[in-house]
């Protein structure tokens, strides 16, 4: 899941190079954070939380097919 | 970006290896078709078309980075009549019908006339302020001396 998300975020950003996800296991659920160039920010997040929105759709169905929960936070 | 429809799709479906995105382009868009196994139709279209529409709007990010415009069409496996799709010569739909944007007002909503008013701008009591005292001082006295003059007459007679 880790590699959609680098995936997902490598695709939109200006700077693939400097995206960063790590995570961190709590409880029951694996959270994601994603980091990316500041001028990568907006792209992202999209107009109105857009983006960052669809790649946590698809998170949660990758997650789910694992029998897991994952939570993407950025930035 | 085909990379990327198959990443999404496979991170997502029960069988990976039966995923098949192919290209086409088309004037100044290129037309993905992702295919997947038909028990995992389902999950790529997602609720409502919520992960469909999830894959389209990243995807839709990565063309704008590249200065074109991509379609993501969720597809059919057998056509059908059991013959081979004939993706190209077939007039259909590239997508579902769908929503590009939340539906929003093109302008601010406006009268289609200028406003104006029913009738000719009055006042909604005729402004009697100052007519109103006089009759009540001519009146008062009048029924008295009419009252007067005609029986005094009566009673001459």
């Amino acid at each position: 899941m880790k590699e959609l998300i680098e995936y997902m975020a490598r695709s939109i950003v200006d700077y693939p190079d400097q995206v960063v996800v790590t995570e961190e296991r709590e409880d029951d659920r694996i959270v994601y954070h994603l980091e990316v160039a500041e001028s990568d920010m907006g792209k992202v997040i999209g107009k109105q939380g857009r983006v960052a929105n669809a790649m946590r759709a698809l998170l949660k169905v990758a997650a789910i097919r694992k029998s897991d929960r994952a939570m993407l936070e950025i930035g | 970006m085909k990379d990327l429809v198959t990443h999404m799709a496979q991170a997502i479906v029960d069988y990976p290896d039966q995923v098949v995105v192919t290209e086409e382009m088309a004037d100044d868009h290129i037309v993905y078709h992702l295919k997947v196994a038909d028990s995992d139709m389902g999950k790529v279209i997602g609720k409502q078309g919520r992960i469909a529409n999830a894959m389209r709007t990243l995807l839709k990010v990565a063309a704008i980075r590249k200065g074109t415009r991509a379609i993501l069409e969720i597809g059919e496996g057998v056509s059908p009549r059991g013959a081979p799709p004939r993706l190209s010569a077939e007039p259909r739909l590239l997508d579902e019908p769908r929503l590009l944007d939340e539906p929003r007002l093109l302008d601010e909503p406006r009268l289609l006339d200028e406003p104006r008013l029913l009738d000719e701008p009055r006042l909604l009591d005729e402004p009697e302020l100052e007519p109103a005292p006089e009759p009540e001082l001519e009146l008062a006295p009048e029924p008295d001396l009419d009252l007067e003059g005609d029986l005094e007459p009566q009673s001459e007679l």
